[in-house]
């Protein structure tokens, strides 16, 4: 807030040199990502400690989501601390989680977010004083943040069409027509992502429902993907009714429509307590 | 080719990250048109048209203006319902990574958007 020189921060031309520029002033705090998704970048002393972004799962819904914090505990925690500065201290502290078990679910969920903001194009960002949030790890460097996400990218750089376009795919099962045996030799995981693979869900859907990492569910669609389990969902046809015409045909006043069939209560059969005598 | 209120659900679901379900309704809780998986779409009319006029009272009672929308938050997502002009409302399903920014951006358009389809109803 009072350190550092600001021109090379409006001199960066993206992310990753705008983290630099962090990292070599040492600085803490927020960016502010607008984007489709947009996120926050959290950044202490120079390094990368959290991310968040509605591309990817952060460390409380893989938490929650995953049943290794239940909702009752996760209210008690946070009922705690309202800076929400110690969120991760109370949790390992209650032994809710065990501190190298919020590591990696920090880390992975901070490596995850970074990977679903490489695959959109940001709007602007903004450098804000730090907003508290939920970490433990030590902090990555943009260095090893940049390498981790272009290693993720590569691995994932397949043949037909890029990661950002097998990301936005809404896959379908193509099991229901055939291959039931193939379904059952799977791994569990693989099941799983199969189950919610409804033509609705993207991977980052998937991702939400299931409390895993965006890049593990994209992992496993690609291999679902080539064995040709899942296909992308082709739009099918559908109409809706009328909103005029609902019983009454020259609907001319649409601010009152008729309770045409609305059910009604019949006496002896109410659940609400009797009249009182009147003495 | 589908019906361009369902086209419309579609693409609040395709351009807004966590929007995972949608249903239009009437204010008097009939389904006019969802773009639903796991809800039950005569349900959820019914229980949002009650939220959204319950919201209107809340709004009374607190005396702040205009209802824009009202949210249930949950632990992992939310329910939103936003009046769609007098007659019809909608109600969103999300899951907890809702991109709130792009949510508020989209839902003026869109909600306008299905006021016109279904005003074309009456005017016919």
């Amino acid at each position: 807030m009072t350190e550092g020189p600001p021109e090379p921060l409006t001199g960066s031309r993206n992310i990753p040199s705008l983290l630099s520029a962090l990292r070599s002033q040492e600085r803490s705090c927020t960016v502010v990502v607008a984007g489709a998704p947009g996120g926050s970048i959290h950044v202490r002393d120079g390094l990368v400690v959290a991310m968040e972004t509605p591309g990817a799962p952060s460390v409380e819904g893989l938490l929650l989501r995953s049943g290794r914090v239940s909702e009752e505990a996760w209210s008690s925690v946070r009922a705690t601390d309202t800076t929400h500065e110690h969120l991760a201290a109370e949790l390992v502290h209650r032994g809710l989680v065990g501190a190298g078990e919020l590591e990696v679910v920090s880390l992975s969920a901070l490596f995850d977010a970074a990977f679903a903001l490489s695959l959109a194009t940001p709007d602007s960002w903004e450098v804000t004083d730090p907003v508290p949030t939920l970490y433990r790890n030590a902090g990555v460097t943009p260095e090893r943040l940049l390498a981790e996400v272009s290693r993720r990218i590569n691995l994932l750089a397949g043949e037909p069409g890029s990661v950002a376009a097998l990301a936005r795919t809404r896959m379908e099962s193509a099991t229901a027509a055939g291959l039931p045996g193939a379904v059952g030799t799977l791994p569990a995981r693989h099941q799983d992502v199969l189950a919610n693979a409804d033509g609705r869900r993207t991977a980052r859907d998937i991702a939400f429902a299931l409390g895993r990492g965006l890049f593990a569910v994209m992992v496993d669609l690609r291999q679902l993907l080539d064995r040709g389990l899942v296909r992308p969902r082709t739009p099918s046809a559908d109409t809706r009714p009328s909103t005029a015409a609902r019983g009454a045909p020259s609907a001319v006043s649409p601010a009152a429509p008729e309770p045409v069939s609305l059910p009604r209560r019949r006496p002896g059969n109410t659940s609400s307590p009797a009249p009182r005598p009147q003495d | 080719m589908s019906d361009p209120v369902i086209d419309l659900l579609t693409a609040l679901r395709d351009n807004v990250m966590g929007v995972t379900e949608s249903t239009l309704a009437t204010v008097d809780g009939l389904v006019v048109a969802s773009d639903v998986d796991k809800t039950h779409p005569e349900s959820m009319a019914a229980v949002a048209a009650a939220t959204l006029s319950l919201g209107h009272r809340l709004a009374d009672q607190g005396d702040t203006g205009q209802l824009r929308e009202i949210s249930a938050r949950c632990s992992t997502g939310h329910v939103i319902v936003t009046a769609v002009g007098d007659r019809a409302l909608l109600a969103v399903v999300t899951d907890e990574g809702l991109d709130q920014a792009a949510f508020r951006r989209e839902i003026p358009a869109v909600t306008a958007e299905l006021r016109r389809h279904l005003d074309k109803d009456v005017s016919s």
